[in-house]
């Protein structure tokens, strides 16, 4: 039914496009649009005025203003930030302006959630980071424009592969095991968070070229208008638009980029693990010290590779009569540090806004297209370049193993692969596609001015295919049980169709200096996810290939309002409020309301204040609000119970059959949504006319219902744990956003971004039964130890350890703790000897960035600051030498093992937690305008360095590293960007 | 045309305000999930669901990637595979070199309410029974033949599981088919575990009397509980009645294992190794009544028979490639203690007064007992409680091949398809034999003694008169009989001597000759997992 009444929406507004014709201006009207001198973005909330009158006008959102006048005049064209423009005009002509940014500025209008507020006049904490500010160099995702710009802000890109995604987490996680992703709006079009199979990132559809800003809603106050999925925060991702009247204009971005690995792992070379066996006679016998070979192989410089990347964008922008226009064009083509390893993406986007009916009638239409091709070679390789013996060669002509060297297969098959063999063999390649499209019209009532009639259709699908495959060749280990070859395809495809319908009316009664702008509004959104998986053995039928294959539906129903009031133009009330509705939970639990309050008080504007000159702003915020969180994990129907199938090897034998079997699944019919509570303080601030802007917030937040995984009463469901409502933890913390132009002059000027995060992270309940000595929730795995728990009182994943005992020189003593329980006896890895020592998360995050011109130059670096996070460095943690020697092989190991001596792998000793506070230099660049060039050509060259430089004490190789566990990850390249971008 | 839009847009948003609150309503399009509302319709899913239950005690889950209970790894935590190490490596019969956590508390008999095997374990077997409670649940008032069977199948199954939870915990949480599952907390039969043990009692024999009319006739579907299993199982309840109820049932047991031996459906196999090799199913071999059935290529997971095949073999004394496996081999974990050789073999008999030649016999091959599948290792002492496997006395009794040495059908280089024995006929002669030497038939109990030692020593050769029989003759017979089964810590605890001092072995107690542990150790304690999740249960005393 509802697939048919979309199509219909569709087809209807495609219509409307078609027939309507448009109307021209009328006689005495001035038009044009303003835009950002700097990049070519439309400025709203520009004013007009005719000089030496007080007949004015303000752009609008996109940056279009027209004005009647009579006669020829003087028009004066200013924007907070910007520096102001006069310019003769005749009537009845189009007038487009650039405006130069000047320092920092107030009134630019900002995006929310169903419709958009000046920023002076917003009540929540919202942080705009727009083009200018972007990250720059060799930019192939969107969150790579974001790192480290805002404040509270967090993006840790998950690993150095080509395209990887990254995780964002906005003020800290409010949950501990549903998501903690923000909810992602593009264009008016809530995406898809979950990844889809064969594509590692849900935001590379987006051309890092073509965003013009971001929005970061970040309390309560903001998001709430998001109900169940704004608990962890709002990204809205605006493109840039062209606008009537635009010039035709061509841009091309390109650049050129060479990576190579910032650093290798330290680990021993061939001669030095000789001379490790020789010394260790009792360790290692004669036969075995024999076995080792006689190379220096360093096998990291065997699997790595200086990698040559490009990139070219092309942008059309115009106006045809009143149809403005935006169609982009871009090609990625990425190589990894790995080899073997890499992807090629085409992306193109086409964006029309015409108005109709004296601009009554809005419309946005967007369609984002994206192809991509990836090769994500065998990640595994980075790990086993680490711990291949380095004293056998790479290849020793074997033909069993394609020429490389292997360990024979013995016993438990769990010889080291060759790095460079499961590096290239591979064949792991995904073509994902994806399309996003949305039609927006935004209607004005013709007989009631102040109502705005909004409607949004918007379709999101992502397709993705590939392989995995393994030849025969391939060391066994990692074949498992596919002995003669792996073969594996999959595909996914997920859908997303969405319907926003909201009205939105405006009203100033002047006479008790009174505004009123009321939303309400409802949203219509479905998802649809399916997948296929199917790995088999290449020969052998008999070897039971494993088949996976989902299909889910996610629907999501809601009903909005919001109620703006501003009283004199200095007190600001919001108030909010969502009814949601998921087919997550039973129609019990299904709907969620969540409503929120904010209230902002302009102080500047109080007389006391109005004649200061040096304080040019001063603003209050007060919020309050709750938000939910439906976005609960892999299970779209956690409430019902169903049965799930078993895979052969696991069946049973009956009535002299192998039949499969069906077990029931744990469910708790009464789950539902966690909800978070945030309470905000906010200061905005603004000194010398703007030229140190900034912004200070002090949040407190508290989720309850957490949902967790826990151990249940045994007999109670259908396993020892159930995910289901428990727990509660809160977050508070403070945050600071500045802006500073340091230098304003006509030829040289000096910017300095910088903002600084504290977050406090704590467990506050996670069980029904609130039993104080309950352990808490222990994570990790049997092999290396349950080192990281969950426990109350303390941050969320904190590391689970037992005290190390240092002999006099400052060395560990290999398996010597101290007994905390008190209970004597051997000290090993019983929970009762652990303790809770650091956690993976930062205390305080700092971002800093400056942006220097100077003439025709530019020069720009992004740094941050993380200060107490701590990594469990399982890389060292897994040396020993013990281990160097297994059955049948030797594995090499991190030359840390020098410094710790251990026989034997300590998992548990808090020796292997380490502060990995550190300083990074993201991006240095620097770079020319060619200016004056004829006809009307611009064009600015740039060089950029990614991964500058990194200063940590960490030993490892990288102190930033998913959820705090360095365990081998791909590492980060430094990168070097020359970059071009021509205009006319 | 400004109407015709006005007009489109109210009729829209009209329609969609009263249309799609519905459409809320999802239920799932994936074609692998079955939900309850359409399981009872099948009698196909009826017989994949109770197939379920019976798996839920050997294998870890529906794949490898999705095991039954979350546990640190799939397979170690197995029901059957953490059963065992609870009743032997906690023994004389066997110790393990690995050092997961919690191995060297079993081995040392020093275990606290954390360790993760009797977590599982009590964890599983609680799940069992949930999964039994459901199917019984589903089949209330269902008269089909089948169905009937079934249930009946599905009851036995829940006795069983709550027969083990009596014998390593006393107090388990008590539920039934009456009990749905969702977000509670069971109760214990009474907080006095003395108390609550009793009445699991009575519930468990209750049940398996209730259910033998509808159970099939012995044999008629291995691996299938039929009578003959109830019967097994109520011998062994009864058998150990007194440790359970402090009053001994020996005619009862005696009573059930007779009922068995003289049902004519199973005999003592000719070959005592076919029990514990991969032709070891009925009728093929008709002396196993129960077992849990194991298949390379359909029922697989490093569990059951194939962790005791691989936890007991090494690259050097032992090899798994001697034993029918071929691919991710030779564990080296379990080998048996020093004071269990001399339970096994009578070293005065074998070798006169003369030293046990280790060195020219490392197979002990001059024992005429065809059960001894002994090997000694590089020494038969073992200098600490984590020395490595390569220390002590290595069992081979179980292997992957037939009992002729030949290729196993379904065969598969990784796992084995011998079965894991449960019940066989010799455990009903040995159970009718106790019974008789507690009441004081000594020639009737030396009769079933000797039917099966002429089994194992081919001949007349082993048999023993009354005046042989005693308590330690007969704990050591069992030993001789049933290592490596699963049974040592319960005969053990049954004679009393599994925690006092009147028998020490090798590191019991964390000591090199042994010493001896507290009885409270007779009983595993509550899971501390359990104990937190649950406010209703009771900690056992002791713990």
């Amino acid at each position: 039914m509802m697939r048919k009444l979309f199509t219909k929406h569709f087809m209807l507004t495609f219509l409307l496009l078609l027939g309507v014709s448009s109307i021209f201006a009328q006689s005495g009207l001035v038009k044009g649009t303003i835009v950002d001198a700097s990049d070519g973005s439309p400025l709203p909330g520009a004013t007009v005025l005719v000089k030496g009158t007080t007949n004015g006008t303000v752009t609008d959102l996109d940056g279009k203003y027209s004005i009647q006048l009579n006669k020829a005049s003087t028009l004066v064209f200013s924007f907070i930030g910007y520096e102001a423009q006069e310019k003769q005009v005749q009537p009845n002509t189009t007038l487009n302006i650039q405006l130069k940014p000047s320092a920092a500025n107030l009134d630019e209008l900002v995006v929310i959630g169903y419709g958009a507020v000046k920023k002076s006049d917003a009540t929540g904490s919202v942080a705009v980071v727009s083009s200018k500010d972007f990250n720059k160099g060799d930019i192939t995702t969107a969150q790579q424009l974001l790192i480290g710009k805002s404040a509270g802000v967090v993006i840790n890109e998950n690993s150095g592969a080509p395209g990887d995604g990254a995780t964002i987490r906005i003020r800290g996680g409010s949950s501990l095991n549903a998501s903690n992703d923000p909810l992602i709006i593009v264009d008016g079009v809530p995406i898809d968070n979950s990844a889809i199979s064969g594509s590692s990132n849900i935001l590379s559809i987006i051309n890092p070229n073509d965003i013009a800003s971001f929005t970061v809603l970040k309390d309560a106050s903001a998001t709430a208008i998001y109900g169940s999925r704004a608990s962890n925060g709002v990204i809205i991702i605006t493109t840039k638009k062209a606008h009537v009247g635009s010039e035709f204009k061509v841009t091309y971005d390109g650049n050129a980029t060479i990576s190579a690995p910032q650093k290798l792992l330290d680990v021993y070379s061939g001669d030095q693990m000789r001379q490790i066996a020789y010394d260790h006679p009792v360790l290692y016998d004669p036969a075995t010290y024999n076995s080792l070979g006689s190379y220096n192989t360093n096998w990291q410089d065997q699997i790595y590779q200086v990698a040559f990347s490009q990139n070219h964008n092309i942008g059309i922008t115009g106006s045809y009569k009143t149809l403005p226009y935006r169609v982009t064009l871009g090609y990625t083509d990425q190589n990894g540090i790995l080899k073997n390893t890499g992807l090629k993406r085409f992306t193109g986007s086409i964006n029309l806004n015409p108005t109709f009916f004296n601009n009554s009638l809005k419309v946005n239409v967007n369609a984002k297209g994206m192809h991509t091709n990836n090769n994500f070679g065998d990640n595994g390789a980075v790990g086993n370049a680490m711990s291949m013996d380095p004293s056998q060669p790479v290849r020793d002509g074997n033909s069993m193993s394609d020429g490389y060297y292997q360990w024979s297969n013995y016993g438990a098959n769990l010889g080291t692969a060759n790095p460079l063999s499961q590096a290239l063999l591979v064949n792991n390649r995904s073509v994902v596609n994806r399309f996003i499209g949305n039609i927006e019209l935004n209607y004005t009532l013709p007989f009631l001015k102040d109502l705005h009639v909004h409607l949004n259709l918007a379709t999101d699908v992502t397709k993705s295919e590939g392989y995995n495959n393994k030849p025969v060749t391939a060391n066994p280990n990692i074949l498992g049980t596919y002995t003669n070859g792996q073969l594996n395809n999959y595909n996914a495809k997920n859908t997303n169709n969405l319907l926003d319908f909201y009205l939105n009316y405006v009203k100033e009664v002047k006479s008790i200096k009174s505004k009123f702008d009321v939303t309400a509004g409802y949203s219509w959104q479905r998802f649809e996810l399916e997948n296929y998986n199917y790995t088999r053995d290449a020969v052998d039928p008999t070897i039971t290939p494993d088949s996976i294959s989902h299909a889910n539906k996610l629907q999501l129903i809601s009903f909005f309002g919001r109620f703006n009031y501003t009283l004199n133009d200095k007190y600001l009330l919001t108030f909010t409020v969502r009814d949601d509705g998921s087919s997550r939970f039973s129609p019990a639990n299904r709907w969620g309301l969540f409503p929120s309050a904010a209230f902002a008080w302009k102080i500047k504007d109080e007389n006391f204040l109005k004649n200061v000159n040096w304080l040019s702003q001063l603003k209050l915020r007060l919020g309050w609000g709750v938000t939910g969180q439906q976005d609960i994990g892999d299970n779209y129907y956690p409430y019902m119970a169903n049965y799930t199938i078993s895979q052969d090897g696991y069946y049973y034998l009956f009535n002299g059959q192998y039949i499969p079997t069906l077990r029931p699944e744990p469910y708790d019919p009464n789950i539902k949504w966690e909800q978070t509570t945030t309470k905000n303080i906010g200061l905005d601030f603004g000194f010398m006319n703007g030229r140190i802007s900034g912004s200070l917030d002090y949040y407190f937040r508290v989720t309850k219902d957490l949902l967790e995984d826990i151990t249940i009463p045994t007999g109670s469901n259908f396993s020892n744990h159930l995910y289901t409502n428990v727990g509660s933890l809160q977050n508070q913390g403070v945050e600071l956003g500045l802006n500073v132009v340091a230098v304003a002059k006509k030829d040289i000027s000096l910017n300095i971004g910088f903002n600084a995060s504290y977050n406090e992270n704590k467990i506050t309940k996670l069980l029904s039964t609130n039993d104080p000595s309950y352990i808490g929730i222990l994570y990790g795995s049997g092999m290396t130890g349950m080192n990281q728990v969950s426990r109350v009182g303390y941050a969320g994943h904190s590391f689970f350890v037992n005290k190390q005992v240092y002999d006099a020189n400052g060395n560990p003593i290999e398996g010597m703790y101290v007994d905390l329980s008190g209970n004597g006896g051997t000290v090993s890895g019983n929970n009762a000897d652990k303790y809770i020592n650091h956690n993976p998360a930062p205390v305080v995050l700092m971002g800093l960035s400056f942006r220097l011109s100077y003439k025709n130059w530019d020069a720009s670096t992004s740094n941050r600051v993380s200060l107490g996070n701590y990594v469990y460095n399982m890389v060292a943690a897994g040396a020993s030498y013990d281990q160097m020697y297994q059955i049948g092989y030797w594995k090499n190991m991190p030359t840390q093992l020098s410094k710790t001596n251990f026989v034997k792998r300590q998992f548990s000793s808090d020796y292997f937690v380490q502060n990995a506070s550190f300083f990074k230099m993201d991006n240095l660049s620097i770079g020319y305008e060619f200016k004056d060039l004829p006809n009307k050509i611009s064009a600015h060259i740039g060089f950029t360095i990614q991964n500058v430089f990194t200063i940590t004490k960490y030993p490892g190789l990288d102190p930033e590293v998913p959820n705090g566990i360095d365990n081998n990850f791909y590492p980060r390249a430094r990168s070097f960007v020359l970059g071009v971008r021509i205009s006319y | 045309m400004k109407k015709i839009i006005l007009i489109g847009i109210f009729l829209l948003s009209t329609v969609m305000f009263t249309s799609c609150v519905k459409d809320l309503n999802v239920t799932p399009n994936d074609p692998t999930t079955i939900m309850s509302a359409n399981l009872g319709s099948n009698p196909a899913y009826l017989k994949q669901d109770l197939a379920k239950i019976y798996a839920s005690f050997i294998i870890s889950g529906q794949d490898n990637d999705h095991p039954d209970i979350s546990a640190a790894d799939p397979n170690f935590f197995t029901t059957m595979r953490a059963w065992w190490n609870l009743q032997e490596i906690t023994t004389d019969e066997a110790i393990c070199a690995w050092g997961d956590i919690g191995i060297a508390d079993l081995n040392t008999q020093t275990w606290s309410p954390t360790n993760p095997f009797l977590t599982a374990v009590y964890q599983r077997l609680g799940l069992s029974i949930t999964y039994a409670n459901e199917f019984i649940r589903n089949t209330e008032g269902n008269t089909d033949p089948d169905a009937v069977k079934y249930r009946a199948e599905a009851r036995f199954l829940r006795a069983l599981a709550y027969y083990w939870d009596m014998d390593m915990f006393g107090n388990p949480p008590f539920t039934t088919e009456k009990d749905q599952v969702g977000n509670f907390f069971p109760k214990q039969l009474d907080p006095d575990v003395t108390v609550a043990r009793k009445k699991l009692f009575s519930y468990i024999v209750s049940e398996l009397k209730a259910i033998e009319p509808d159970l099939g006739d012995p044999g008629f579907s291995y691996p299938r509980a039929d009578k003959g299993a109830a019967w097994m199982l109520l011998a062994k309840v009864y058998q150990n009645a007194k440790v359970y109820t402090g009053t001994a049932h020996w005619d009862s047991c005696s009573y059930y294992a007779t009922k068995v031996i003289s049902s004519g459906a199973y005999s003592l196999a000719t070959d005592y190794r076919q029990n514990f090799s991969a032709n070891n199913g009925y009728p093929e071999n008709p002396e196993m009544i129960f077992a849990w059935s194991q298949d390379g290529i359909h029922t697989q997971g490093y569990v059951g028979t194939t962790f005791i095949i691989e936890s007991s073999s090494d690259p050097t004394y032992l090899r798994a490639e001697n034993l029918g496996l071929t691919t991710n081999t030779n564990w080296n974990g379990n080998r048996a203690r020093k004071n269990f050789l001399n339970v096994m073999i009578d070293t005065l008999a074998v070798y006169g007064n003369n030293p046990v030649p280790y060195a020219t016999d490392p197979y002990f091959k001059q024992s005429k007992d065809s059960r001894v599948f002994l090997r000694v290792k590089k020494s038969p002492d073992i200098p600490s409680p984590s020395s490595s496997g390569d220390y002590g006395i290595g069992v081979y009794k179980f292997w992957a091949k037939n009992s002729d040495s030949t290729q196993a059908a379904d065969y598969n280089s990784a796992y084995a398809s011998t079965d894991f024995p449960i019940f066989r006929l010799a455990d009903a002669y040995m159970m009718r034999a106790e019974a008789e030497y507690r009441l004081g038939d000594m020639g009737d109990a030396v009769n079933d003694i000797n039917m099966v030692r002429e089994r194992a020593f081919g001949g007349t050769d082993g048999d023993i008169t009354a005046a042989q029989l005693n308590d330690n003759f007969l704990l050591n017979e069992l030993g001789r009989e049933f290592y490596y089964e699963g049974h040592r810590r319960t005969d053990l605890i049954r004679f009393g001597q599994f925690t006092n001092g009147t028998y020490n072995w090798v590191w019991k107690g964390g000591t090199q000759n042994g010493i001896a542990t507290d009885k409270h150790l007779d009983l595993y304690p509550i899971p501390g997992d359990e104990v937190s999740a649950n406010p209703n249960i009771k900690q056992n005393p002791g713990y």
